[in-house]
């Protein structure tokens, strides 16, 4: 009979190395920020967690953020799979978003297709402005992260122009209370469970994150969309169109991208509203850099990152300490993931042998 | 026509010398950083972060300069995280880059609630630098107007610039950055440390940096609020990426923007929409980017990843 025993590979025994240190280094650092503000940190933790699944209405609440997020991570990480920077999710979900909310009242449809529609409307603006840092890049060679990075400002005031001008007049309002009129009810997302804030966007995200899943598991663009990020010049030998694949991979991650600013539109806000999102486009390259770029990882990462969400905003409300804090600790949590523990720990063995050797030598000479 | 006035008014030109300051202090220690090959996007977060602390400094010691010291030493002590990172422990340069934009984020509004309780801090009692009375300039018609009444940092902008360049041109040192960017092997293979030039272009753009996030929160007015640098840093890399590390040409694309955030504000008052007008300088830095790489049009079809 054989036996089973569990065992770890080399690979298996670093990555898990490196999300244990770096949960502990990311606990260890919010446990003292926590303390420096002089509260209990345990208490917090047990807020946020009451805040995520404690009741009906925070599940509610970790169900509604798990939504943009699976969205936004997903669109990341079509793009940083294959290695293409796309760093304008943010400016990508804003255009996504505002389509959604003119798409929302301007255009009257049946329920279900309503919100479909919006959907499809935002997905294809953020696909749009996708296209501008691409053809930039391909063309003339600009680099995509200073363009996608510089285009995410331009978005938010392009935004802004465009709901003064669809909401025309109404002018100098100030930055704070830009918004397109409510949208239909006929292009809500129905709620998911009743008095709660989560609706059947779930089921969109959820559906967006299995749809990559089998995109990079059982079809040939999927695969060469893989060769490309692994190794751009065997993909090229064997045949891949690198030009084509890039124009793919910017499209579908912009049209994913808007999809998370429409999903947000009609489903939380129920209306577009300037500056909507404070750095969801950004949540989405964490998450996906936490997910190993594998998309089962995005949506276990992107449950845990919604818990985290709502949960904060129940800690600041129940303790003294304000939400930032997790924001900080998420990033924190993702630059202690990004270092490299394999090749630390191969320069430690390397470092060990030497020491070793060095010992054997000193020991023959005194012999 | 009030607009094309606007365009050449000394208010225009004075406020475009002003703003210059911050692009000019950040691109004179990241040019070097540029030169020897080294992509930071982090540069925002080096900012920010910076001018909390600069504010912070002023507020605990009500001085000025203390600010900026304490601006100074929280820029360089972030490059050095960041070089520790991204150099000794492997990390991706730009998964580093967007994980400290956050925290800085992050970090910077934490603080601002917990220490002032706001999120955007003003007359907190912390002392901003005062403007300049230059006897010699004050008397000069039209440029009197332009260049006098500022402070210390915007004089220091174009100073440190001009003192980046005879490094850079001029000096053994400025010729193995130089190297270490061009070809590392070779660099390695004629004696220069390609580690240690890397880390002194990165900790120089980290000082530098924390000059330049000084002025954003204690020019003339000392105040802070969520998320003030505004993409700065950013341009601060688009200008080094335009000039190839170039401190002159920098500093005229430095300029450039700085015009462009100029009409922002005397645009403003006009019967127009300001988010038109809010968009300008980040167009301006795309027009540019696109304009200087008009002629890469030719090598069309071989696109490499970054």
């Amino acid at each position: 009979m054989k036996k089973l025993r569990f065992t770890l590979s080399e690979d298996g025994k670093i990555s898990l190395m490196k999300y244990g240190l770096s949960l502990v280094a990311t606990l260890a650092v919010g446990a003292v920020m926590i303390l420096l503000q002089g509260e209990n940190p345990a208490a917090a933790f047990v807020e946020i967690f009451r805040g995520a699944f404690g009741s009906r209405a925070a599940i509610g609440n970790t169900l509604h953020w798990a939504v943009p997020c699976m969205l936004v991570g997903s669109a990341a990480l079509v793009a940083f799979k294959s290695g293409v920077m796309n760093l304008g999710l943010e400016g990508q979900l804003y255009l996504g978003g505002f389509v959604a909310g003119c798409a929302g009242y301007m255009v009257s449809l049946p329920p279900v297709l309503h919100p479909l529609f919006c959907l499809l409307a935002g997905g294809l603006a953020g696909m749009l402005w996708a296209m501008l840092p691409a053809f930039l890049k391909l063309l003339f060679k600009v680099d995509e992260v200073i363009t996608t990075l510089l285009l995410n400002y331009v978005a938010i005031f392009f935004t802004e122009l465009l709901t003064l001008l669809v909401i025309s007049g109404a002018k100098a309002l100030g930055t704070n209370s830009i918004m397109t009129p409510l949208i239909h009810d006929s292009a809500k997302l129905t709620p998911l469970i009743p008095g709660t804030s989560a609706t059947t966007g779930i089921f969109v995200a959820v559906a967006v994150v299995l749809c990559v899943y089998l995109l990079y598991r059982y079809t040939l663009t999927g695969y060469e969309l893989k060769q490309v990020g692994e190794n751009l010049k065997f993909a090229r030998v064997g045949g891949v169109n690198a030009n084509k694949m890039f124009i793919i991979i910017f499209l579908v991650s912009g049209f994913i991208a808007g999809l998370c600013g429409s999903a947000e539109t009609i489903g939380v806000n129920n209306r577009f509203i300037s500056r909507f999102s404070s750095n969801l486009g950004w949540d989405g390259v964490m998450i996906t850099r936490v997910a190993s770029n594998s998309p089962l990882g995005v949506l276990v990462v992107s449950l845990i990152w919604a818990a985290f969400k709502a949960g904060a905003l129940h800690m600041e409300r129940t303790t003294t300490l304000n939400r930032y804090i997790i924001n900080l600790l998420q990033a924190l949590f993702v630059l202690f993931i990004s270092i490299d523990y394999g090749m630390l720990y191969r320069k430690y063995l390397g470092w060990r042998a030497r020491k070793k050797m060095v010992e054997e030598e000193a020991r023959k000479l005194e012999n | 026509m009030e607009y094309i006035q606007a365009m050449y008014s000394t208010i225009t030109l004075s406020a475009t010398f002003r703003l210059s300051a911050p692009l000019l202090l950040g691109l004179a220690g990241y040019c070097f950083s540029n030169k020897a090959g080294i992509m930071n996007i982090a540069l925002e977060s080096f900012m920010m972060i910076s001018a909390f602390f600069a504010l912070l400094g002023s507020y605990l010691f009500h001085s000025a300069f203390i600010g900026a010291l304490f601006g100074v030493v929280a820029g360089t002590v972030l490059s050095f995280l960041y070089g520790v990172l991204v150099f000794h422990a492997g990390a991706n340069g730009l998964i580093t880059g967007v994980g400290f934009n956050l925290s800085g984020w992050g970090l910077t509004t934490m603080l601002l609630v917990a220490i002032f309780h706001t999120r955007g801090a003003t007359n907190v009692g912390a002392v901003s630098f005062s403007p300049i009375d230059v006897p010699i300039l004050r008397d000069i018609p039209y440029l009197g107007k332009i260049f006098n009444q500022q402070t210390i940092l915007v004089y220091l902008g174009p100073l440190l610039m001009l003192i980046a360049w005879v490094v850079m041109y001029k000096t053994p040192f400025g010729v193995r950055i130089r190297a270490v960017g061009l070809n590392r092997r070779a660099a390695e293979t004629a004696g220069v440390s390609v580690m240690k030039y890397s880390w002194i272009a990165m900790l120089l753009s980290g000082a530098c940096m924390g000059l330049s996030g000084t002025f954003i929160s204690l020019n003339s007015l000392a105040m802070f609020s969520e998320n003030m640098t505004g993409g700065r840093g950013f341009m601060v890399l688009a200008s080094a990426m335009v000039a190839g590390g170039n401190p002159l040409k920098a500093m005229l694309c430095g300029f450039i923007f700085a015009y462009c955030d100029a009409l922002t504000l005397t645009w403003s008052g006009f019967d127009v929409y300001s988010q038109v007008i809010s968009m300008l300088p980040y167009l301006a830095v795309l027009l540019v980017l696109f304009l200087t790489h008009l002629k890469n049009i030719k090598s069309f079809g071989r696109f490499e990843a970054s």
